[in-house]
């Protein structure tokens, strides 16, 4: 009976060892995991990319769980092969039914792979324009600039189209605009060219561009394109459009509003006009209106 | 307040304990006494770690690269060697005098236009020099706000060199003074043909022309005496539809 009641003793007490140990692997290994994580993903942030810094992140916590899991099981005396096997049956019944799920895993090895982008660049999914937050394991997650988040899932990504608008270092800044056909078009275009030269983010190289564009319905349409760095994209949008209009006014360059001719029949014949008061009295006048 | 003139540009300097303010104007038309403090002045202000009495107002070189247009479209025939002249406007280094690693503000005493250098894909936002390299230089073009820099270039090639601009490393050079006139240290290009690298070596000395002429500031970044780098524009790149 001594023995007996012994050896379970011994049992209970080694399986609370077991317990303990596995307790402690938890709540030690996990936290450190993190802290580790975090540690990683910003010392590579700040010495590569933000790109590298969340993927190094990833690999690193991924690795560690993994890891982490195979130690617990080991320590609770379960054997990882038959586990190993049944997970390749289980896999395949998750497989069709989260088709979904893994079709977005993989898409985001490819999109992570392909380098379209990277954390941190500028990017227009169908008409979205945010910045890049992070690239997940499901779904891309996406900070707008008006500050709304926008989650696409991996897969969209891989089969839509979308705009990386940071890509390459330099941008350029396209300005339609519209002249009355009564302007001469070489001081027009040297009053462009004058503007942008005044813009010290204006780029010299490559040089502004000026493109006549449409002789329009009420105007001559010009494109004007000049290049800056891409962080001073807008600066140089604003910039020109302000001192393109600026300099017109103070140069008397019409910026025309659109014109419609009216014509009663003929061209060469005035309009009659009759305005009537509320009295219901009769004027006539005969006015051309343009 | 204490106003310095520097060329075109006009510095205010404020001190309030261990703070110093720095405001700025450029007034291009003007010439000799500094400017009033203007009505709107946007102050900087910057807390030192300690009280400084005596502030250093010193050139630099630009922090990024300048490309500088030739005065004309040059060609060098093969194993040809010239030397031209560039004057750069120095940015003003403001630091306290006993302690030249404090730096309150440098203020390009010129705003010089940006330009990239490279391809549309690659390449590097430098500085664009409106004024052209010259071949002579005299007394009359030195400027005390303004560095000369001497650059020799070689053609070593077979083939004829062919460039309208060139980018000098600035952050790499060093600025003398001499006679109220800012030198920097002489650069040789040696162009060795289309598929090698072109040399740009600074040689770290006061060039032949400013003899005697003392050191004022050392280059931002360190001088790697010997360069292969990417330094003549090759009209192509943006001659390609680039738009």
């Amino acid at each position: 009976m001594d023995f007996f009641s012994t050896l379970q003793e011994g049992q209970v007490s080694e399986e609370l060892l077991q317990l303990v140990r596995v307790l402690i692997v938890i709540v030690i290994g996990l936290p450190l995991l993190v802290i580790l994580r975090r540690t990683l993903s910003r010392y590579v942030a700040k010495h590569y990319s933000p790109h590298y810094g969340m993927l190094s992140g990833k690999i690193f916590f991924y690795i560690g769980v993994t890891i982490l899991v195979v130690t617990v099981f080991h320590e609770l005396g379960f054997s990882l092969t038959p586990l190993l096997g049944a997970a390749g049956i289980l896999g395949i019944a998750i497989g069709f039914a989260s088709q979904t799920t893994i079709s977005n895993v993989i898409s985001g090895f490819f999109l992570i792979a392909e380098k379209s982008f990277v954390v941190g660049d500028v990017i227009n999914v169908q008409g979205n324009v945010g910045v890049v937050y992070s690239i997940d394991t499901l779904s891309v997650k996406i900070r707008m600039f008006d500050n709304r988040f926008l989650r696409v899932p991996n897969e969209t990504m891989i089969k839509s189209e979308f705009i990386n608008i940071t890509r390459f270092p330099i941008r350029r800044v396209d300005c339609n605009i519209s002249v009355a056909y009564k302007e001469d078009l070489k001081r027009v275009s040297e009053v462009l060219f004058d503007v942008a030269e005044k813009l010290p983010y204006s780029l010299q190289e490559p040089p502004p561009l000026l493109i006549f564009d449409k002789f329009g319905s009420s105007s001559i349409d010009i494109l004007f394109v000049a290049w800056t760095a891409k962080e001073n994209f807008l600066k140089l949008r604003n910039g020109l459009n302000m001192g393109i209009k600026e300099r017109f006014d103070k140069e008397g360059i019409e910026i025309p509003f659109p014109h419609v001719s009216v014509y009663a029949g003929s061209a060469s014949n005035p309009l009659p006009v009759d305005l009537l008061s509320s009295e219901k009295k009769v004027f006539s006048a005969s006015k051309n209106i343009e | 307040m204490h106003r310095h003139r520097i060329g075109p540009l006009t510095i205010f300097l404020r001190k309030l304990l261990n703070e110093i303010w720095v405001a700025s104007s450029r007034d291009e038309k003007r010439k000799g006494e500094p400017d009033n403090l203007p009505d709107k002045p946007e102050w900087v202000r910057m807390a030192l770690p300690g009280e400084f009495r005596v502030i250093r107002l010193a050139p630099v070189l630009p922090d990024r690269p300048v490309v500088i247009d030739t005065e004309h479209a040059y060609r060098f025939m093969s194993q040809t060697r010239t030397k031209v002249y560039s004057r750069i406007p120095a940015f003003v280094r403001i630091t306290p005098a006993s302690r030249e690693d404090l730096i309150i503000a440098e203020i390009p005493s010129v705003v010089l236009s940006e330009t990239w250098f490279g391809i549309f894909t690659e390449g590097e936002l430098s500085y664009s020099l409106s004024s052209t390299a010259r071949r002579i230089l005299t007394d009359d073009l030195l400027e005390p706000y303004l560095v000369v820099c001497p650059m020799e270039i070689r053609n070593n090639s077979s083939d004829e060199l062919k460039f309208e601009k060139v980018c000098l490393r600035a952050d790499r050079l060093s600025i003398y003074a001499k006679d109220n006139a800012l030198w920097a240290d002489e650069t040789v290009i040696t162009y060795n043909g289309m598929d090698s690298e072109t040399h740009m070596e600074m040689k770290g000395v006061v060039p032949g022309e400013a003899a005697g002429a003392s050191l004022v500031s050392r280059p931002r970044s360190p001088v790697k005496r010997s360069m292969g780098l990417k330094t003549f524009k090759l009209l192509r790149d943006f001659h390609i539809p680039g738009f």
